[in-house]
């Protein structure tokens, strides 16, 4: 999957009009001998089909390539701006599932309540926005306006004071609206299948017969919740490629320097190896998400355990 | 005390610790000091100042390095007049003035302390005009034959021929690089070469690091012998695109934005915390005509082709009402193929009026007359319809190109508008594939930026223009060392070019930059707004608290 998609990106952005040296302003700027040197020094001079062949060389050795957009090997890129993005993402995936699992059971077991119907309308208003607008809105809000967040960056451009402390704050402080863009769209989603999921176990034999036998509501819900918890998990895997296509609005939004950032920038500047790369890393982060929740599926759910 | 309360004190000591730490106080002495943030919407791609393609970097690469010499504010190209030393402490020329010898300051040295050397002078011309080195400058350092060492603080600069602009070549185009950093790193690798993420200079500020996707930082080089920079640091912050850079501007989270769009400035002048300043700008913005049909070299352009057509453009459109409506008082009416401040003599140039009676007629006399009911005129069948090209990136290209095709339609001509993001654009250009391009050419005050663009075989003649009576003016125009004969040339090269219309020139603009009140900063220079950066400062009066930063890390 891993290595059909890189083919697939690989084959569409050399589709778009231009390469690393065909942009307005540098043809604007760059005589054409020194154009035509480079493209030879970056072999954008060779046909497609050998760029392809001689990249895949390329990985088997280990060289990811150099980044035309940022003149450097892109591995350095990638050792950079990854963690970053996994920091961002990984914190607003664990608190969409915390809160998401959270909610959605806590409206599995009001059904119909005020509170239920309350949430339900905002989860359904959050998940129709995209995460781009959401970003904007927040930006506009808590930064612009009331000025409580910095408006964009991962860290202060100046601090004044050069401690761990104070510098784990300031990160703290710039995560916060780029975490809640994504957070807020994760929890409403896993919410509205937590809470349809908890509404199917309620209606369960199991359910039936558990309170029949007079277990206390409470026990009830806990073993209700663990069933109704599967089809969640593996929406945890899937929720992994969802969670990184919002980081990249989002982060474009919030200039946070990240993978998604990086990314968008590299295809707009036809930025071949990045581009590539990149799509290895977010397919076989998807893979790993994938598989990740079938492990935990397996964990929570017997039945589903081979051998 | 509560359980609940014990679980969260933790959490409460944290936050009263950050938040009861004040910003450090550093001690400034006069205009010493102060920190300014540099907000730009693109990042640079590298550092390494041969390789520099784009003004993004620019300002960081002439802070950090040094040229031999600072031409002057007014820009003279023509002799050495004016110059202010910097590498250099003085020069001498040979008596065939084919050569110029430069004395190096002997107390200049690198930012890791090694002395800067005439070797270092002669590594930086190798590099600069090697071939797997690319640079896009090489290619304006094509009378300098060669760069020897007389001794280890003499430079000496061979020319091909006596040009004007001898003294200009070698000095404006070139930052002098540390030889003992890269000389031992391959031509083909040293583009590559870590130097480029992490410059090595000789100038009043030093690198300090780049975070990437985030900022540069520069810090003031205390040790310079030619006295730190009045600033602490100077930090460049990167913002995804130019609506981003205008919100961290107005948000005081930064204090320069070079590029404020026409839109923001009623903004910036009601802000309590930020001026206006315009500069200058060292370009002009035109309608290039392909003079070619599509993808093709030799045959003629079915309408542009003929010098008539182009001319009759000219007079239907009225260059100073678009100039009013899309820039107001941001831009003038270009004169010619360069801005005013490279033209010697404005007033001798003979603009072609705008006259839509005498425009009507030379269409007609070049055979495109207006037949049928569509009232578009067309010549043995084929309508007089054609398409501009205009990038996305500039707004005020684009209200060119529409007001453009609107003055036509009154006149017959179907104007078709496409706007392009620049990859699409640029393909566009370097195949050919176009018919009109509002184009923006930014020149260099030597003005070889004029044969380049309309020379026959002009690296950068994407219009296909040629003449040989242009040719000949222009190589008369550079070699003239009479002031008077110089002025008579240039003249004539750029009354050449309104005469023949290759584009229509259409407005030079005035950049309106947008930067904090407390910044002191002098004039700022056409062709580079941050030729003088060392010398900025802070208003001790109203200094604010990233002022207070010192030279210790900002980070």
């Amino acid at each position: 999957m891993v290595f059909v998609a890189a083919t697939a990106a690989s084959v569409l952005i050399r589709t778009a009009p231009g390469d690393a040296l065909t942009d307005e302003g540098t043809i604007g700027r760059m005589p054409a001998a020194v154009r035509a040197t480079r493209r030879v020094q970056l072999g954008l001079d060779l046909p497609p089909a050998q760029q392809y062949v001689r990249r895949l060389r390329a990985y088997s050795r280990g060289d990811l390539g150099w980044s035309t957009s940022e003149e450097r090997p892109v591995n350095e890129v990638l050792r950079e701006r990854i963690p970053r993005t996994l920091w961002l993402m990984s914190l607003a995936l664990a608190a969409s599932l915390l809160m998401g699992i959270a909610l959605g059971a806590w409206q599995g077991a009001h059904v119909g309540s005020r509170g239920d119907r309350a949430w339900s309308f905002v989860s359904l208003v959050l998940f129709s926005f995209p995460e781009f607008w959401i970003a904007i809105v927040l930006m506009l809000l808590f930064a612009s306006w009331l000025g409580w967040f910095p408006t964009m960056g991962m860290t202060s451009d100046i601090a004044f004071e050069s401690s761990s402390m104070r510098a784990l704050l300031d990160r703290a402080h710039h995560l916060v609206l780029p975490w809640l863009s994504l957070t807020l769209i994760g929890t409403a989603y896993v919410a509205r299948f937590q809470r349809a999921a908890m509404r199917d176990v309620f209606g369960a034999p199991f359910v039936q017969t558990a309170r029949g036998k007079g277990l206390a509501e409470a026990a009830v819900r806990r073993h209700a919740l663990r069933a109704a918890l599967l089809p969640v998990i593996a929406l945890g895997g899937m929720l992994v490629p969802s969670l990184f296509a919002g980081a990249v609005f989002v982060e474009s939004i919030f200039a946070w320097p990240g993978m998604g950032l990086a990314l968008l920038n590299a295809t707009q500047g036809r930025d071949y190896d990045l581009v590539g790369a990149g799509i290895i890393v977010v397919s076989a982060m998807t893979v790993a998400g994938s598989f990740a929740a079938e492990l935990l599926r397996e964990v929570a759910d017997p039945r589903t355990r081979r051998g | 005390m509560t359980r609940a309360a014990l679980r969260f004190a933790p959490l409460v000591l944290i936050c009263a610790v950050a938040c009861t730490e004040k910003p450090a106080v550093a001690p400034t002495a006069g205009d010493i000091g102060g920190s300014m943030i540099i907000v730009q919407p693109i990042e640079p791609a590298t550092l390494f100042p041969p390789r520099m393609n784009g003004t993004e970097g620019l300002p960081i690469i002439d802070a950090v390095f040094d040229h031999l010499a600072e031409i002057g504010p007014d820009l003279a190209v023509d002799s050495d007049n004016g110059y202010a030393k910097k590498l250099a402490t003085g020069w001498t020329w040979s008596g065939d003035s084919l050569s110029i010898a430069f004395a190096l300051d002997p107390k200049a040295h690198w930012h890791d302390g090694v002395p800067v050397r005439a070797k270092d002078v002669r590594y930086t011309f190798a590099a600069y005009t090697d071939d797997s080195v690319a640079s896009e400058t090489k290619s304006l350092l094509g009378n300098i034959d060669s760069v020897t060492v007389r001794d280890s603080l003499t430079a000496v600069f061979w020319f091909k021929r006596r040009l004007p602009h001898q003294f200009f070549d070698a000095t404006y185009h070139m930052y002098i690089l540390p030889s003992h950093l890269l000389d031992t790193i391959s031509m083909a690798r040293v583009s590559d070469a870590p130097f480029g993420r992490a410059p090595i200079g000789s100038g009043r500020f030093r690198f300090r690091q780049w975070e990437r996707g985030a900022r540069v930082e520069i810090i003031a080089d205390t040790s310079n012998s030619r006295g730190r920079a009045k600033l602490d640091r100077v930090i460049w912050s990167f913002t995804p695109d130019f609506g981003s850079a205008t919100v961290k501007l107005f948000n005081g989270e930064a204090d320069f934005y070079e590029a404020i769009r026409p839109d923001n400035l009623a903004e910036v002048e009601r802000s309590p915390t930020l001026r206006l300043m315009t500069a200058p700008a060292m370009g002009y913005t035109l309608l290039m005509y392909n003079l070619h049909a599509r993808k093709s070299n030799t045959v003629p352009h079915p309408l542009f082709g003929d010098v008539r057509v182009r001319r009759a453009i000219a007079m239907a459109l009225d260059r100073t009402k678009m100039a009013r409506n899309v820039l107001d008082t941001l831009g003038y009416v270009a004169l010619s193929a360069a801005p005013r401040v490279l033209i010697p003599d404005t007033a001798a140039i003979k603009q072609i009026a705008f006259d839509t009676v005498a425009a009507r007629a030379l269409f007609d006399s070049a055979g495109w007359r207006i037949t049928g009911a569509d009232k578009i005129r067309t010549r043995n069948g084929q309508p007089f319809s054609f398409e501009i090209l205009a990038a996305q990136s500039s707004v005020s290209r684009q209200r060119y190109a529409v007001l453009i095709q609107e003055q036509l339609r009154a006149l017959g001509i179907a104007v078709r508008v496409r706007i392009a993001d620049p990859k699409t654009t640029g393909t566009a250009i370097e195949g050919h594939n176009y018919d009109a391009w509002v184009s923006s050419v930014g020149m260099t005050p030597g003005r070889l930026g004029v044969s380049q663009t309309w020379g026959t075989g002009g690296e950068m003649n994407y219009g296909g223009y040629t003449s040989p009576a242009l040719d000949a003016s222009i190589d008369s125009a550079i070699t003239a060392f009479d002031s008077t004969r110089s002025r008579i040339t240039w003249t004539r090269v750029f009354q050449t070019l309104i005469d023949d219309q290759p584009g229509l020139f259409l407005y030079e603009p005035r950049t309106p930059v947008a930067i904090h009140k407390r910044l002191r900063v002098g004039t700022l220079r056409a062709d580079a707004w941050y030729a003088n950066l060392a010398d900025w400062s802070v208003d001790p009066a109203q200094r604010i608290d990233r002022d207070r930063v010192g030279l210790g890390s900002a980070r």
